[in-house]
């Protein structure tokens, strides 16, 4: 009709300027595209590849030994037995103890902070707490073993004994420092600013509307808390603590130095243990020159690849699927609903079978205390504990729905948050503590020299330049990788597809250090046959990409939708626009994100141990043995020169100013125009 | 392209009156469908555009209005999970063969946002950042360009002194009217706004309807804008949308004295919406 119509149609009278087809712009666009899937695709090539190689290169124990490693309790790799039960069993035991001892204070001390504390308090403290998990492993180690261990001997041992010696676990006590119960407060001490700060950031996301709602409803402060914050923050706190207890599994440096080391299996944790990174970074050294003890040792990397795989990606999906802003596309709801459900059943699993254990050694200690001083066994101090339990749950029978329930409520209001802010600097008089120390240590061989003159000179040189040359390699391969495929999951990665890529990078966030470190070893060193600068700055440049691509992702998210409507809607490619528009609004946040995963990878030792190697001397060729700070730092601690003790304090001075100077620069930059919005 | 072409448009009361007139028709969509997932948006659309004229597109939120002016500059394709049936003609050519450049598109049809989005740099470089993608190099000719720009949006005299400033730093109907010279300097043929006044106060909403009519000397505006009250100002013919379905489309004094359909006039009365 048109056609009819067309004479007297103006249109085709002047003819209109005809539409482009697409040309080199939008050609450069799809480039972009493909390039920065294949970046982003990183993380989960290294997954797979990472699983790869372990299972591969520890194929000759496997097949000599089949599963019975997994059951074998002895561990004698001269005379060819190999059973590495006592490490798998430690690495539990000390990471349920760091568990524990870390999950109250640490959700506590979260809670007090984001409820109860005043702004002038909170935000220094939690600026402290969040400092705190960028200190590295290694010096928590040196802390543990010099300071910590003794301390634990001289004072809470044998009371721990005295008292609470008729169950198992505080029997049997040898006199030894180091024990299985140091590597779990160690540990504890560790995942406590984690667990803090990511359950805080939970507790902060929960809506004032609905604290204001409980409130009005007459409701105290802490039934406030626990019926409606907690209620709505469940999901992303298990998932912490499910993260938490990855990082534990996989902490090295600081567990094989305050272990103790002990192949023989204890019921005791008042006796030495061994977990499995203990064992690979402690067993290293002697092991690569044996094919058989290497493959040993690589398949226990890959053990703990498997655990910690699972671990993380279990949590990941508790995380994904049931909170309701992440990044993830959002899942279905009956899928969540089902999630829901099942985090349910564990949790309630896991208070039962809290229940139970708590019961039973309970009643073994009375027994015990009743056997051996008869009826004045009853006022020790386990017995007192329960005295105060019953009275408690007594005085809530009796008051409710009378005119005291009242009072007894507000009773209990203060206590709790009295308990709460008592939890809060429990965790930062520890973590003062630890500072102090290291200062106060560490400032007793301070000198110029020291940055001069190499190992064998007496100085450090050669660690501060080889950690220069280890970041520098990192950098060079973790930025680019992190940044490109941060940007992609951010500006394309909406679909299924983008989801894969997201969790893999969450995944490999969570394989420990220590694993990265075997596998570069068995990807790399095995196959051209010598350490070198090379795999070093490999194994940390691997633990850059995926902190690197979510701070990345997430700040970009955070510039608005519509900013990148206004550049497209003007015709300027997706390129132009990430590149000129996007990219600068998030410039802060990017920078930010960058510099804690140097801090990171600074304090990183035990994938430097199989990869680097070490070195006396100063290098800065690529392709030799180089040496760490960190490296320097772990095995002055551990050698039984005093001297040496004492410049591992240093040591451990200029890598926590390294490290905090980083970590508050990054908080400076952190401030972009529009995350502020 | 024949094929498009030997579609019969519904005839609508508009378009007759229209080419009465013998007005050019920049914009059309035949039988236009739009889905987002498995929710359909639009259903069956049929419009007509004329050139160097206003169009508004009223009714109620979530009407699809917005999703609707979004298929003309192909702005939906950023939103993964969408689909488009049907046609959308721009000069009687089709937008959404494949290969088509998006680039040279969306630099012809030009779009104003909901919330002025300035760019996190210069007022300067703001206005300049769409001529400079598109190759112009050369400094003069940019300058003129940008104040040809800021003069034609009605904002030269308020930020000739500072163009240096932040772009942020702007007030809300600043930042509105620099979001529409950065439009114009481009120049574009047509120019969508997804209601460019409803974050803004009284004043700023005056001004911006008084550039309106100046642009429209020049340019085929389109815009969507949930007050009837401007729509009758501004708009030379009116359209209604209800639930994803272009209910009436007309003279807009025909529209607003007498509606052919009764929901047209329920909620031109004020009913509902």
């Amino acid at each position: 009709m048109i056609e009819q119509n067309s004479n007297q149609n103006p249109v085709t009278q002047n003819l209109p300027k005809p539409l482009k087809t697409a040309g080199f712009a939008e050609f450069g666009d799809s480039l972009f595209r493909v390039i920065s899937t294949l970046f982003a695709l990183s993380s989960l090539f290294l997954i797979g590849w990472i699983g790869v190689i372990l299972y591969q290169q520890s194929a000759l124990t496997r097949h000599l030994f089949g599963w019975s490693i997994l059951t074998g309790r002895t561990w004698d790799t001269l005379h060819h037995v190999i059973g590495a039960l006592p490490f798998i069993y430690g690495t539990f035991v000390s990471s349920t103890i760091a568990l524990i001892l870390a999950v109250p204070i640490g959700i506590c001390a979260a809670i007090f902070l984001s409820e109860l504390a005043p702004a002038w308090l909170a935000s220094p403290l939690s600026f402290l707490i969040e400092l705190l998990a960028a200190i590295p492993s290694v010096i928590y180690g040196l802390w543990g073993v010099l300071f910590l261990c003794p301390w634990l001997n001289n004072n809470v041992y044998q009371w721990l004994n005295n008292n609470f010696g008729n169950i198992p676990l505080f029997s049997n006590y040898g006199g030894y420092p180091s024990t299985m119960l140091a590597a779990g407060i160690i540990l504890a001490i560790m995942i406590l600013p984690f667990i803090t700060s990511v359950s805080r950031e939970v507790i902060r996301s929960v809506s004032q509307a609905q604290r204001e709602a409980a409130l009005g409803l007459g409701a105290t402060r802490w039934e406030m808390i626990r019926n409606v914050v907690l209620k709505a923050a469940k999901s992303g706190i298990t998932g912490a603590v499910i993260l938490a207890l990855g990082r534990a599994i996989g902490e090295t440096m600081a567990v094989v130095m305050v272990i103790g080391n002990n192949t023989m299996m204890s019921a005791s944790l008042l006796q030495p243990g061994y977990t499995m990174p203990a064992l690979l970074a402690n067993e290293f050294n002697e092991a690569w020159t044996s094919k058989l003890h290497t493959s040993a040792l690589l398949e226990i990397a890959f053990i703990l690849f498997v655990i910690t795989f699972i671990i993380n990606a279990l949590a990941r999906i508790l995380i994904l699927l049931t909170s309701r802003n992440s990044n993830y596309a959002s899942a279905e709801p009956g899928k969540a609903a089902a999630m829901d459900t099942l985090r349910d059943i564990l949790a309630k699993f896991g208070r039962w079978l809290m229940i139970v254990v708590i019961i039973g050694f309970v009643a073994w200690q009375i027994i015990g205390d009743l056997r051996s001083e008869s009826f004045r066994g009853l006022l020790h101090p386990t017995e007192i504990i329960v005295y105060l339990y019953l009275a408690t749950r007594f005085v809530t029978r009796i008051t409710r729905g009378t005119g005291n329930w009242k009072r007894w409520r507000k009773i209990n209001n203060g206590f709790v948050q009295i308990l709460l802010g008592l939890c809060t600097f429990l965790a930062c008089f520890i973590l003062a503590i630890l500072l102090y120390v290291v200062a106060v240590q560490g400032i007793q061989y301070l000198h110029p020299s020291i940055f001069i003159h190499d190992e064998l000179d007496g100085g450090m040189s050669n660690g501060i330049i080889g950690t220069l040359v280890l970041v520098g390699i990192a950098s060079a391969i973790g930025i680019p990788l992190g940044l490109i495929g941060g940007i992609y999951l951010s500006e394309y990665g909406a679909g299924r597809f983008g989801n894969v890529l997201r969790f893999s990078a969450d995944v490999l966030n969570g394989i420990p250090s220590v694993v990265i470190g075997m596998f570069v070893y068995a990807a790399v060193v095995l196959k051209t046959n010598h350490f070198s600068a090379m795999a070093g700055g490999l194994a940390l440049g691997i633990m850059m990409i995926p902190t690197i691509v979510r701070t990345t992702e997430e700040i970009l998210r955070l510039t608005p939708y519509s900013l990148r409507e206004g550049s497209l809607g003007l015709g300027a490619t997706k390129f132009r626009t990430i590149r000129s528009i996007i990219v600068p609004a998030a410039k802060g946040g990017i920078v930010t994100g960058v510099m804690l995963a140097l801090a990171r990878v600074i304090g990183e030792t035990a994938p430097l141990l199989f990869t680097a190697f070490g070195n006396e001397m100063v290098t800065y060729k690529l392709n030799s043995q180089i040496s760490s700070l960190t490296m320097l730092i772990y095995r002055f601690a551990m050698d039984s020169d005093v001297t040496k003790n004492g410049m591992a304090w240093t040591g451990s001075l200029i890598l926590i100013t390294i490290v905090l100077v980083i970590s508050l620069l990054a908080r400076l930059f952190s401030r972009s125009r529009y995350s502020m919005h | 392209m024949d094929a498009i072409i030997d579609t019969p448009p519904a005839k609508t009361a508009c378009e007759k009156s229209m080419s009465e007139q013998g007005q050019t028709i920049r914009l059309a969509t035949r039988n236009l469908n739009f889905f987002y997932g498995r929710t359909q948006a639009l259903f069956n659309i049929n419009i007509n555009i004329p050139e160097k004229s206003v169009t508004a597109l009223i009714g109620p939120s979530g009407c699809g209005k917005s999703t609707f002016l979004r298929c003309f500059n192909r702005m939906n394709d950023e939103i993964p999970g969408t689909r488009l049936q049907g046609t959308v003609l721009f000069d009687n050519q089709d937008l959404y063969v494949r290969g088509i450049s998006l680039v040279d598109l969306r630099k012809r049809i030009g779009m104003v946002f909901q919330r002025a989005n300035p760019f996190a740099m210069s007022i300067f470089d703001n206005v300049a950042y769409g001529p400079r993608i598109h190759g112009e190099n050369n400094r003069y000719k940019i300058q003129e360009i940008v104040e040809r720009s800021l003069v034609r949006a009605a904002l030269w005299d308020e930020v000739k002194d500072n163009l240096k400033k932040s772009a942020l730093d702007l007030s809300g109907g600043q930042q509105q009217r620099l979001c529409i010279a950065r439009v114009l300097a481009v120049e574009p043929e047509v120019i969508l706004m997804d209601e460019p006044c409803s974050a803004l106060d009284p004043n700023s909403t005056f001004c911006i309807e008084e550039l309106m009519q100046d642009l429209k000397k020049t340019y085929s505006i389109v815009i969507v804008t949930h007050n009837m009250q401007q729509a009758a100002r501004v708009s030379d013919n009116t359209g209604f949308f209800l639930k994803g379905e272009l209910i009436e489309i007309d003279k807009t004094e025909k529209i607003f004295q007498g509606p052919e359909d009764q929901r047209t006039e329920d909620y031109i009365r004020g009913r509902f919406g």
